[in-house]
């Protein structure tokens, strides 16, 4: 009686001790997104130079769609859309240091090895209405759509600059995307492993690089106001979107 | 064998504790002084408000999904005045369904006299506001909102305490709070049921069904060619002969509901640089950044000309003088929305702006018996 009981101990133990130890850790990814100007973080209403021009930023808004990961063992989804307000993140020193964050669990691999997203709000979803989703979306705001387009308002990017320079601050510039030909493909390569604590990937936007055209930069002063999809500003914004995003 | 026995007793006295403390306790009966309202039918019915063409989903938490019964009970609690200390005002005193849920007044005055230092905000299509309330955004929901007017000094300047005891020895709350919540006795209603049905009542403030706006872009109407040339200057959207002004109205007043809801500066008041000018510093105070000093929340335009004085002060007293601001560029301050700047228009495309934001009025909210006063 007592060897089958110590059988019986045995085996339960031999059962439950492997099955610990080949337990792999749940993998928890943490992306930052962060706003940059050149190298600096971009703080709202901070000075930052621009050729010719003193320029300070006022907002920074966009959708990105369809945010995924290839790993090791193939591609994952993380987030279908989400909204970034550099706006309220970057009204400070620590906001902009803090970024925006997410974060996903149950991520699977051992390599991270790509990053990818769409800035904008991806054709499937960009002909689908408020209406059409429950508020907890961010697809659910009304303001962010703009029905003369029959589409979101995919980024904005607004702000102030200088000419004189007197130190006044009395012109404005805006550019704001929208319509699927604005959306932008971001695919960006990482190396990092995961490890079974949590992960983070910093992604930065270059506000700068944003407006670079040809070595030179878009002539905020003469062009100032951009808020059609097929305006020279919007294009080149939304042209440059795939390289201005970094990993860090 | 004493030791074993004592084990034993040990054992069994545990376990008696054990099943004691598992056990279900059981109907508790009602507290000296409460009423227990169990006679009363519990049968909620969901709501879902027909909503104007094109409007998003009404922003409704998880925890307090609209019924019929709470909007009755959330009804009857915005029209009491029994929410005042002294039981002359009511949240409808500066809210008045006649005057489009606002008041008329530059700023309102509370039970005692004094003037606030901000316009009654309209209460009109409050329900699709998914971000925050108040002109400076000092909470998130309905509910938190419906709290804080009764214990305002210059406001209700009651205690909800004053008024919950109020409200449990009343027959027709205890009717209704039953009703709305299935509470088993007077001793379960509480504020934040209270704010609950008053914000139930709230979302259902609904208007533009009616709206010429709605209309035409439903395709059941057609606006006249001074509408459409408004339209064209509102919304850029290029319809009418070729004109490369642009009022930039929509940025902030975007179309179905004609907000944003987000918080801007429009540009009222000279600061320059120093944002710590602003004597009401709105937003920014809030969430203490002065990034957002002077930004205060966008309001919506329907049956707008019919709640002046206009901005968050009632500083002005028409729609032309509203137009003649935003025409004019605003004056200067640092955090100034950027589409608000000189824009050179005439007197006709003022008069044409004017003539399509008319197209947002819908009064027939008035015929909403469910938004009418009970008493």
């Amino acid at each position: 009686m007592k060897i089958i009981y110590k059988i019986c101990i045995l085996l339960a133990c031999a059962t439950l001790i492997p099955s610990c130890g080949n337990k792999e850790c749940d993998h928890e990814l943490e992306i930052v997104f962060k706003a940059k100007y050149g190298d600096n973080d971009l703080i709202m209403l901070s000075k930052q130079d621009y050729p010719n021009l003193t320029i300070r930023f006022l907002a920074s808004t966009m959708f990105i769609s369809d945010l995924n990961i290839v790993t090791d063992e193939g591609e994952q989804g993380l987030s279908d859309v989400e909204f970034l307000d550099f706006t309220m993140s970057n009204s400070t020193d620590e906001g902009a240091e803090q970024g925006i964050r997410f974060t996903f669990d149950n991520i699977e691999g051992k390599t991270i090895e790509e990053i990818n997203f769409g800035v904008g709000v991806n054709p499937e979803n960009n002909v689908n209405l408020p209406a059409d989703y429950d508020s907890s979306s961010p697809l659910s705001n009304a303001g962010h759509h703009w029905i003369p387009w029959e589409s979101y308002v995919f980024s904005k990017f607004e702000g102030k600059f200088d000419t004189d320079p007197d130190g006044t601050f009395d012109s404005s510039f805006l550019y704001h995307s929208g319509v699927d030909i604005n959306y932008a493909p971001v695919n960006i390569s990482v190396d990092k492993s995961l490890d079974c604590d949590k992960t983070t990937i910093i992604l930065s936007l270059d506000h700068k690089a944003l407006f670079e055209k040809d070595g030179s930069y878009f002539d905020v002063e003469s062009d100032p106001v951009n808020h059609q999809p097929d305006q020279p500003g919007v294009i080149l914004i939304s042209d440059n979107m795939s390289t201005s995003w970094s990993v860090n | 064998m004493v030791r074993k026995l004592k084990y034993n007793i040990l054992l069994f006295l545990l376990a008696a504790c054990s099943i004691q403390c598992c056990k279900d306790p059981g109907p508790v009966g009602p507290i000296e002084g409460e009423i227990d309202l169990t006679d009363i039918p519990y049968n909620p019915t969901s709501f879902s408000p027909e909503l104007p063409y094109n409007f998003p989903q009404l922003v409704i938490p998880e925890n307090n999904p609209l019924t019929l019964e709470k909007i009755q009970l959330g009804r009857h609690l915005f029209y009491d005045p029994v929410l005042s200390a002294d039981s002359t005002m009511s949240c409808s005193s500066c809210h008045l369904p006649e005057l489009h849920f606002q008041d008329n007044l530059a700023t309102s005055k509370g039970i005692d006299g004094i003037n606030g230092n901000r316009s009654s905000m309209s209460l009109l299509n409050i329900g699709f506001n998914s971000n925050r309330l108040f002109w400076d955004g000092r909470v998130h929901t309905l509910e938190e909102q419906a709290l804080l007017p009764v214990e305002d000094p210059i406001e209700l300047h009651n205690t909800w305490v004053n008024v919950i005891d109020q409200l449990k020895v009343n027959s027709l709350y205890q009717k209704l709070f039953r009703e709305a919540f299935g509470i088993e006795n007077t001793s379960e209603i509480t504020k934040e049921l209270a704010a609950k049905a008053i914000a139930s009542f709230e979302r259902i403030i609904i208007t533009g069904h009616n709206a010429k706006y709605n209309r035409v872009y439903s395709g059941a109407g057609v606006f006249t060619p001074e509408e459409s040339k408004g339209e064209d200057l509102f919304l850029d959207t290029s319809n009418v002969e070729a004109d490369s002004l642009d009022a930039e109205c929509s940025h902030c007043h975007v179309p179905p509901l004609f907000t944003t809801n987000e918080f801007e500066n429009n540009g009222l008041d000279s600061v320059g640089d120093h944002l710590s000018l602003f004597i009401d510093k709105g937003f920014g105070e809030v969430i203490s950044d002065s990034t957002f000093y002077g930004k205060f929340r966008v309001p919506s335009l329907y049956n707008v000309g019919f709640t002046a004085p206009f901005m968050h002060d009632g500083r002005m007293t028409s729609l032309e003088e509203v137009m003649d601001h935003y025409n004019s560029g605003g004056k200067l301050s640092l955090n100034k929305n950027a589409n608000i700047r000189p824009l050179e228009l005439s007197q006709t495309h003022i008069d044409a702006l004017i003539a399509f934001i008319e197209t947002m009025v819908d009064t027939s909210y008035l015929d909403n018996e469910m938004l009418q006063n009970p008493f």
